[in-house]
C-alpha cells in the first residue's frame, strides 16, 4: 500500500514506483459534468408603439399609425409575437365602435359576450399598450466545466420544452382581449459558455455562482426570417450537496435575461422581452481518475495500488463507489449517515 | 411527512370550497337582520332574492306578468340603511319599460323579480349582490351593496301590441307635422312599407343608382326621436352597404337606403322593431355610462330607451 506516501523530492511518485494511471482519466477528472432538469417560468412582455392596435371579433391586429386613415385599403398584421401575418385588409369605414348608433341592435344586450367582440381601435402612441404573460417550460440542461482552484469555466447545452400561455393587456382590460399565441408549445435550444466561482463551503454543501452566456434558438413556430434574437445571459447559484469528490447533487435556481426583435413589414419592429426563472435539480459528476478495483470484494477505503497477477503491472485503484469519499477521514462514510437510515432499518442490529 | 401534507391539502380544499357558501350566508345574515328590524315577513326565492308584498289591488287583480312581456313599472331604490339611492315614480312621467326574460334589464335580479308580480302590485325586493350591482364599477353604488328595490307594475303588454302603438304614434307625428303636405314639406309624400312598417319620405330628389350590396356608401345623418330628442349625428359616415361583416346597420336604415339614390336626402321613420327594439333598461339610469365603459352593455343603451321609435334624416353622399 503506497497510499499516504509523501511525494519524493523532485520526482512524481507514480513515476518512481511505476504506478499506472490512465492519462485520459487523469485529464478528464478535472472536468465536471452536470445534468439537471426542473421547471422554467418565462414572462413574455412587449410594448406596442408606432402602431394602431385594432381588435374585432375575428382577432387582434396592428398597422402603422402613419397610415392614411382615409385610404380605402389598410393592411393589418396579427401574430406579432412569433410569426406576423396579414390578418386583415379593410376599408377604414369599419373602424368604428359598432355599438354606437346607427349600428344594429344586439339581442340580450346585458352581459352579452358579443360586447367583447366590439371593435377597439387604439393609437399606441397616445394610449400606451403592452402585453404581458407568464409561460412555463421543462428544461434539461447538460453542462461541462473545468475546475481550477475555485473557478470553473466551461459550456452548457439546454433543451427546453416550452408551453406558452396567453398575454394580458396593460390597459382597458374590460375591452381588450388577451393576446392568444397561435401555437401552444415550442422548443428552445440554448448553447453557450459558462463561468463560475465557488464562493462558500458549509459542511458538505458548496455554493457556487455561475454565469452562462450563449445563443438561443426556437422551434419552427417562430418565423426566424423576421426575428433577431439576442444572446441569453443566465445568472444562478449552484447549491451542491457533496457526496464525494466525484459526485454531487445540485439544486440550482437561476435567472435568465434575453430578448428578441420581430419585424413587421412596413409597420414596425417590436422588441419582446422574455426573461426566465429556472429551478433545477440534478447531479454533477467527475469521472474518477482511477478505476474501481478489479477485485469485487475489495472495498478498501483508501486509494491503493493493485498489482495485476498476470502481468505484474501496478496501477492505482479505489475500493469505494463514486458516491462515497475516497480516502475518508474518521467519521466520513460512517454507516450512521442519514442516507443509509432506510437501508439500516431493515437490519436487526443496524449499528 | 406524506400523510401530513395530504391532510393539509384536504383541509385546504375543504376551506376553499366552504368559502363560497360563506359569502352567501353572510349576506343572508345581513338581510335577515334588516327584515327583523323592519318587521317585514319576506319569502326567499331559490336564487336568493327576498320579496314581500307592499300593496296589491285586491279588488282589481290585474294580469300576472308572464315571460317575454313588456313590463311598465316605477321603482324606488334604497340601501339597507334606509338611504334612498334613486327613484322614479308616477310624478316623474310615463312608466319605464323593459322586456322580461331576454336579458334586457340591469340589475338582472329584476328579470326574475317581476315574474312574481301582477299589474297594480307594489312589491319590495332585496337583491343579493350577484343578482344586483356586483359587476358595477361606479362611485355611486358599491359593488358589494345589498339593495332594496320597491317595484310597482303599472302595465303589462305583449311586444306586438307595443309595436302597434308605435306605428300609431308615427302616423300621429306625420299628421301633426304635415309631412304629407308636399307644398310645405317637399318633395314627396310619406310612403309606408307594409311588411316592415318603415315610413319613407324623399326630401331632396337624388340622381344616379340605387344602393346595391357591396357598394361603399357615405352618408350624413341625424337620428332623433318623435319628441325631437337628438340621439346622434354624423357626417361622411362611411361603410360597405349590405355587408354582414363586421355588422349590419340599424335594419330600418339599411332598408331605407335601398330606396335612396345618390345625393338624395330622405326622412326614415321607423318603429323600434326596425331599430333598437327592447334596448335595455338600466335601474337607475345614471349608471349606464359606467356599465357601457366596462363593456357590460352596448353604447346605444345609454342614449336610446326601450321601444323608442326613430327618425333618420339621411343624406346619401355617394
Amino acid at each position: 500500500m503506497l497510499g499516504g506516501f509523501s511525494r519524493s523530492f523532485g520526482q512524481d511518485i507514480y513515476e518512481k514506483y511505476d504506478i499506472y494511471r490512465s492519462p485520459f482519466r487523469v485529464f478528464i477528472n478535472k472536468f465536471s459534468f452536470t445534468l439537471t432538469t426542473g421547471y422554467a417560468q418565462t414572462t413574455y412582455s412587449h410594448d406596442l408603439s408606432g402602431v394602431y392596435f385594432f381588435q374585432n371579433a375575428g382577432g387582434q391586429y396592428v398597422f402603422s399609425n402613419q397610415s392614411d386613415i382615409d385610404q380605402t385599403e389598410v393592411v393589418a398584421y396579427g401574430n406579432w409575437l412569433n410569426d406576423p401575418s396579414i390578418g386583415l385588409e379593410f376599408p377604414f369605414g369599419f373602424i368604428e365602435s359598432t355599438y354606437d348608433t346607427p349600428y344594429d341592435y344586439l339581442p340580450n344586450p346585458v352581459f352579452n359576450p358579443a360586447l367583447a367582440d366590439a371593435p377597439v381601435l387604439i393609437d399606441t402612441d397616445e394610449t400606451p399598450l403592452s402585453f404581458r404573460g407568464a409561460s412555463r417550460g421543462i428544461p434539461v440542461n447538460l453542462s461541462m466545466h473545468f475546475n481550477f482552484k475555485n473557478f470553473r469555466i466551461g459550456g452548457n447545452f439546454m433543451y427546453e420544452r416550452h408551453y406558452i400561455r396567453e398575454l394580458q393587456p396593460s390597459v382597458l382590460e374590460s375591452s381588450i382581449r388577451s393576446y392568444i399565441p397561435n401555437f401552444s408549445a415550442t422548443n428552445y435550444i440554448r448553447y453557450g459558455g459558462l463561468l463560475g466561482y465557488k464562493f462558500y463551503e458549509f459542511w458538505n454543501y458548496d455554493f457556487a455562482t455561475e454565469v452562462q452566456v450563449g445563443k438561443i434558438k426556437s422551434g419552427s413556430q417562430f418565423n426566424s426570417g423576421v426575428i433577431t434574437r439576442g444572446l441569453y445571459t443566465n445568472v444562478g447559484i449552484s447549491i451542491e450537496n457533496v457526496w464525494s469528490e466525484y459526485f454531487r447533487l445540485i439544486f440550482k435556481p437561476s435567472f435568465e435575461f434575453k430578448n428578441y426583435t420581430i419585424d413587421i413589414p412596413d409597420v414596425t419592429s417590436i422588441k419582446h422581452r422574455y426573461p426566465t426563472f429556472f429551478m433545477q435539480v440534478g447531479v454533477s459528476i467527475n469521472i474518477p481518475e482511477i478505476p474501481r478495483s478489479p477485485m469485487k470484494s475489495d472495498h478498501t477505503q483508501l486509494k491503493h495500488v493493485y498489482t495485476d497477477p498476470q502481468t505484474g503491472k501496478r496501477r492505482e485503484v479505489r475500493g469505494q463507489p463514486i458516491w462515497k469519499k475516497q480516502n475518508p477521514k474518521v467519521g466520513q462514510n460512517h454507516r450512521r449517515l442519514w442516507r443509509y437510515k432506510k437501508k439500516n432499518k431493515k437490519k436487526l442490529n443496524p449499528y | 411527512m406524506n400523510k401530513f401534507s395530504f391532510v393539509l391539502l384536504l383541509s385546504f380544499l375543504f376551506y376553499a370550497c366552504s368559502n363560497d357558501d360563506e359569502g352567501l350566508t353572510e349576506q343572508d345574515a345581513i338581510i335577515s337582520e334588516y327584515l327583523s328590524a323592519e318587521s317585514i315577513d319576506a319569502t326567499k326565492t331559490s336564487s336568493g332574492i327576498y320579496y314581500f308584498s307592499i300593496s296589491t289591488d285586491a279588488d282589481n287583480q290585474g294580469d300576472a306578468v308572464a315571460s317575454n312581456d313588456v313590463v311598465s313599472f316605477y321603482y324606488s331604490l334604497s340601501d339597507l340603511e334606509g338611504n334612498l339611492i334613486a327613484e322614479y315614480g308616477e310624478e316623474d312621467g310615463d312608466p319605464l319599460q323593459f322586456k322580461q326574460g331576454v336579458s334586457a334589464v340591469y340589475p338582472v335580479g329584476l328579470d326574475e323579480a317581476v315574474l312574481l308580480m301582477s299589474v297594480g302590485d307594489t312589491f319590495g325586493f332585496i337583491l343579493p349582490t350577484d343578482l344586483g350591482y356586483e359587476s358595477l364599477n361606479s362611485n355611486i353604488i358599491d359593488s358589494d351593496e345589498i339593495v332594496r328595490i320597491d317595484l310597482t307594475v303599472s302595465d303589462v303588454q305583449s311586444e306586438d301590441a307595443v309595436y302597434e302603438m308605435e306605428v300609431d304614434s308615427i302616423l300621429q307625428y306625420i299628421d301633426d307635422n304635415n309631412l304629407n303636405d308636399v307644398s310645405s314639406n317637399p318633395t314627396d309624400v310619406v310612403v309606408q312599407i307594409e311588411e316592415s312598417n318603415l315610413f319613407y319620405k324623399t326630401v331632396v330628389e337624388g340622381t344616379g343608382d340605387l344602393t346595391l350590396a357591396g357598394d361603399s356608401v357615405t352618408i350624413d345623418y341625424t337620428l332623433y326621436s318623435l319628441d325631437d330628442v337628438q340621439y346622434a349625428t354624423d357626417t361622411d359616415f362611411r361603410f360597405i352597404y349590405g355587408s354582414s361583416d363586421p355588422r349590419a346597420l340599424v335594419s330600418g336604415l339599411e332598408e331605407g337606403l335601398a330606396l335612396m339614390q345618390s345625393d338624395e336626402q330622405a326622412l326614415l321613420l321607423m318603429p323600434s322593431s326596425l331599430g333598437y327594439k327592447e334596448s335595455a333598461q338600466i335601474v337607475p339610469s345614471f349608471i349606464a355610462a359606467d356599465l357601457a365603459a366596462d363593456g357590460i352593455i352596448p353604447d346605444y343603451v345609454i342614449t336610446i330607451p326601450p321601444y323608442t321609435s326613430l327618425i333618420f334624416d339621411v343624406t346619401r353622399n355617394e
